[in-house]
């Protein structure tokens, strides 16, 4: 029997579930990973990323030493960024010293140059909350741009607006433990197995108790095998659907006549604004029979407490913020708000970007939402942190790489994401990212981002470093060093820290109380100071198990769910909107919609899955069609066939399923080879600046082996 | 508001909810009934008996993880009887199955005096090559007790995957996949919830299987 040199409690680094394991170490490898029984959320449940995915911190491609650009010689000017084919043939290796002092140089002169917005910041969803609280704090603080955004953007955005303009609180409302004891509940636009495969579990034990599952969701992904009712929308048309559900809710008098008069505003006119889409409309636009739209509009309106759960599918839309809204409609119509069991439910993808989105790694607002715009937020941080702050918002993730294309950013400072993998329309991200005058990567990986960089900082992983993550359901948790970081690879929070103090001296900024922080308790302790919702909140009373923010002081147990009292806006507001079909739809050249998403074994752009045994089981990017489909194309399952979309072209395998609707293709976005991506277009939703990853026209058509050959070199 | 009963277990009076178990019951008193297949998690199936108490009034011993309390019940978790019981279960198993994963038995054959060699040598084993079939994890059914945690776990309890059920009959059962396919042919999705609660390590990550075979070979 194998003895273990130490097991460590911490933190599940993938999905935003935020499951509690245990790592088993032995000769500083993570052989094990446990979960406890009695500890929540999770209650010893994993999914296979958690309890087999974790190898990648051992894997031989981790950086270990800071790496400089070989064409760089200090002192003289050097060429714009540009993506090396290896890291071996285009870096040297660098001290510390020499990096750090590279880098400050750079950053101090292109903002004395330009200024601080000449500079853009990608912080992280996978960090921590203390490493992104510092993050934001270098950018507006020492370099003084609200440039400050991370992949947020790219998959809540659109849940963020639609719920900040309508109740003014974006956190997911209800918690986990709530799932097992759901009496109705509605899942739109989010593959729970794959994504959040532990929350589907408790979701699942809610079925098997008699819970009331309704799914909208155009592919029959495993929760509509589940369901009570399916319906199969279009793609694109989760407004109408929605829209109708709210209509049949007021026309039928079902909805909750006390919470609408005494919780909402602008009811009489939502009312009358919604009489003309009928659920037979919405059957013309969405394909789902009228009389589905009818029995789940009862259903859910009828429940004495029923949740919503959502994922990319709602969000990830150029009408991403008009999908959350209408969701909040119903809701309120229903009167499910500030009950257990009820509430508005974004389920949130990274580990962390629920925290990393809390400690204001958002270009528009300070740690705890506080908008850089109020003056008073404004007036309040620059007493905290000692020094001038700048009230513009800063610009969002695609438009910081629009900026650089167009020069107004010259210089970005990238820590732990993967844009060139995970930003739409990726040839033209190639092109903005090779027009920055400097560009520093900051990662455990070489990632396709890591190679455009100038100069790459090899950072410990979640494995090698203390701090907490918050999970989907506001849960602050605690991850633990369990193993030394590889190499020279030191954690995020010591490089921002010297970096700042080399920044500082530079700039001839001072800020309080200075960049010589203990460690991430004493940047906790600060996290409370900045935003009293996580006052209440200390290493001490988390280290066993988490507690949920808000909580305002050390005798406050958390919060399970939001809304009791109200929401924060006040009243909430009914959202007034209009059906708008997706910018791209399939036309004669390019016939079908391409829907991208994740699947079970992979996480994200696959900078870590790939690199674990996770890719033993899914190992090649493979595109699933519909077999009436395939059959019309000419292709079986195990053909290779190349997606073209106006933007670009991947080859991919095929399997032939009806889990895709006819007409629409699905392509996982983990596999750089086949970069769904590069397909992608980059038009954004006008009020949430997300872009809309769900559909897109491409034209499929049979490959041969040499184009699989082609794309792999 | 649950309704609170009484009763004595091994003559001390105990108060409990009226839906409790019998292990709950005692558990709650600071009594310690041993279990195998019980996990708190799961549904116990009550198949591997170690839990077996005895109830005075009635005729064949209890099992106490999924037995409920009742008012004036007297239960004894001690008695000859029980022990008897325990010893026995616990020398068949050590007879046909490889415990040494498995120091939590191992512990209880001391406790309750077991002593499988009284059943003599050269019995039949039930003995598998370890199946290593996927990256993930390996299953060594020579270590398998069918305590059926693995088959809930997967089921309704966890997963949901149902990809685990069992072949065989008597003493030729054997927890198993669907026609014994390998595990990528089933509906596993590789959570490890089987492995998380094995307690005899016939479920094992594979990292784990690997790094025990190279040790024992140095």
């Amino acid at each position: 029997m194998l003895t273990f040199d130490r097991i460590v409690p911490t933190t599940c680094p993938f999905c935003g579930v935020g499951c509690q394991i245990n790592l088993h170490i032995k000769e500083n490898r993570i052989v094990q990973v446990s979960a406890d029984f009695d500890k929540r959320p999770n209650y010893g449940e994993l999914c296979v990323k958690g309890r087999f995915g974790t190898d990648f911190v051992h894997h031989p491609t981790r950086l270990t030493k800071p790496l400089i650009r070989k064409d760089i010689v200090l002192g003289q000017p050097f060429g714009k960024a540009r993506q090396a084919a290896s890291v071996a043939e285009a870096y040297r290796e660098a001290t510390w010293e020499e990096a750090l002092t590279l880098v400050a140089d750079q950053f101090a002169r292109i903002a004395q140059e330009s200024g601080g917005d000449a500079i853009g910041a990608f912080a992280s969803a996978k960090l921590t909350n203390e490493d992104n609280y510092l993050f934001q704090k270098l950018a507006r603080a020492v370099l003084k741009t609200n440039n400050v955004d991370h992949c947020a953007r790219l998959c809540h955005a659109g849940s963020v607006v639609g719920l900040m303009r309508t109740i003014g609180s974006a956190a997911m409302s209800n918690s986990i433990t709530e799932m097992e004891h759901l009496h109705t509940f509605l899942v739109t636009g989010s593959n729970t197995t794959y994504a959040h495969p532990v929350i589907a579990l408790k979701m699942l034990k809610a079925v098997d108790k008699g819970a009331r599952l309704i799914v909208v969701d155009p592919r029959r992904i495993e929760m509509a095998d589940h369901a009570t009712l399916w319906l199969q929308q279009r793609p694109g048309t989760d407004v109408a659907v929605f829209q109708a559900m709210a209509h049949v809710i007021v026309d039928e008098g079902l909805y909750d006549k006390d919470y609408v008069a005494s919780q909402t505003e602008g009811f009489e006119e939502y009312a009358t604004h919604i009489q003309r889409f009928t659920p037979e409309w919405a059957e013309d636009v969405s394909g789902v029979p009228a009389w589905k739209i009818r029995e789940a509009a009862r259903m859910y309106a009828t429940a004495p407490s029923a949740a919503i759960y959502w994922g990319m599918g709602i969000s990830q839309s150029t009408h991403g913020s008009d999908n959350a809204s209408a969701l909040v409609n119903l809701a309120m119509l229903a009167g499910h708000l500030g009950k257990y069991g009820g509430g508005l439910n974004p389920l949130r993808g990274q580990n962390n970007v629920q925290g990393c989105s809390d400690m204001g790694g958002l270009p528009n607002v300070y740690p705890g939402y506080q908008p850089v715009s109020d003056p008073a937020a404004k007036a309040k941080f620059e007493k905290l942190w000692g020094t001038e702050l700048h009230d513009k918002p800063g610009l969002t993730v695609v438009e910081m790489a629009h900026a650089a294309g167009e020069g107004r950013i010259r210089a970005m400072y990238i820590m732990g994401e993967n844009p060139a993998t995970s930003d739409p329309n990726l040839h033209a991200v190639y092109e903005h990212f090779s027009n920055l005058d400097f560009m520093v990567v900051q990662d455990i990986f070489p990632t396709e981002t890591a190679r455009f960089a100038h100069v790459i900082l090899p950072a410990a992983s979640w494995a090698e470093k203390d701090g907490t993550f918050t999970n989907t359901e506001r849960r602050v948790q605690r991850i633990r060093a369990a193993l030394p970081a590889p190499g020279e690879a030191r954690p995020d929070l010591e490089i921002l820290q010297d970096l700042a103090r080399r920044l500082e001296a530079r700039l001839g900024v001072h800020t309080t109380p200075g960049w010589n922080y203990a460690g991430p308790e004493e940047v906790w302790h600060e996290v409370g100071q900045a935003a009293s919702e996580f006052a209440g909140i200390t290493y001490e009373r988390i280290e066993h198990e988490g507690i949920q923010y808000p909580c305002y002081t050390e005798d406050d147990p958390g919060t399970m769910y939001l809304f009791e009292d109200g929401v924060p806006r006040g009243k909430g507001k009914f959202w007034l909107m209009d059906f708008r079909p997706p910018v791209e739809l399939p036309d004669e050249d390019y016939p079908f919609n391409l829907s991208t998403g994740r699947l079970l074994y992979h996480w994200h752009g696959g900078a870590l899955t790939r690199r674990s045994r996770l890719n033993d089981a899914a190992p090649e990017p493979v595109v699933e069609i519909h077999p009436l489909d395939a059959k019309k194309l000419g292709l079986v399952s195990g053909d290779l066939a190349r997606i073209r979309s106006r933007r670009g072209e991947v080859v991919a395998r095929v399997r032939v399923t009806d889990r895709s609707p006819i007409g629409t293709v699905f392509l996982p976005m983990h596999y750089a080879e086949a970069a769904a991506n590069l397909l992608t277009l980059d038009a954004l939703d006008p009020a949430a600046k997300i872009p809309d990853y769900k559909n897109t026209a491409v034209a499929v058509e049979k490959a041969e082996a040499a184009d699989w050959q082609l794309v792999l070199a | 508001m649950n309704p609170t009963i009484s009763l004595t277990i091994d003559g001390q009076p105990v108060e409990a909810p009226a839906d409790a178990t019998v292990l709950e019951a005692a558990k709650a008193v600071g009594i310690t009934i041993p279990t195998l297949c019980h996990h708190p998690n799961l549904t116990p199936p009550a198949v591997c008996r170690l839990c077996v108490v005895e109830w005075e009034g009635r005729r064949t011993l209890q099992p106490a993880c999924a037995t409920q309390v009742a008012a004036d019940a007297v239960i004894h978790t001690r008695s000859e009887r029980v022990d008897l019981a325990r010893r026995t279960i616990l020398e068949m198993l050590a007879t046909t199955v490889d415990l040494s994963d498995a120091p939590e038995l191992r512990a209880m054959m001391a406790d309750y005096d077991a002593h499988p060699e009284r059943f003599g040598e050269d019995l039949t084993r039930r003995e598998h090559d370890p199946i290593i079939d996927n990256s993930f994890f390996v299953r060594d059914y020579d270590k398998c007790v069918l305590c059926w945690r693995c088959v809930e776990a997967c089921g309704t309890d966890m997963e949901h995957a149902f990809a685990l059920g069992f072949s065989g009959r008597g003493f030729e059962t054997s927890i198993a996949t669907f026609f014994e396919n390998p595990m990528p042919e089933t509906t596993c999705v590789f959570c490890g919830n089987c492995v998380g609660v094995c307690p005899t390590g016939a479920l094992k990550d594979r990292r784990v299987f690997e790094l025990e075979m190279a040790l024992a070979t140095s």
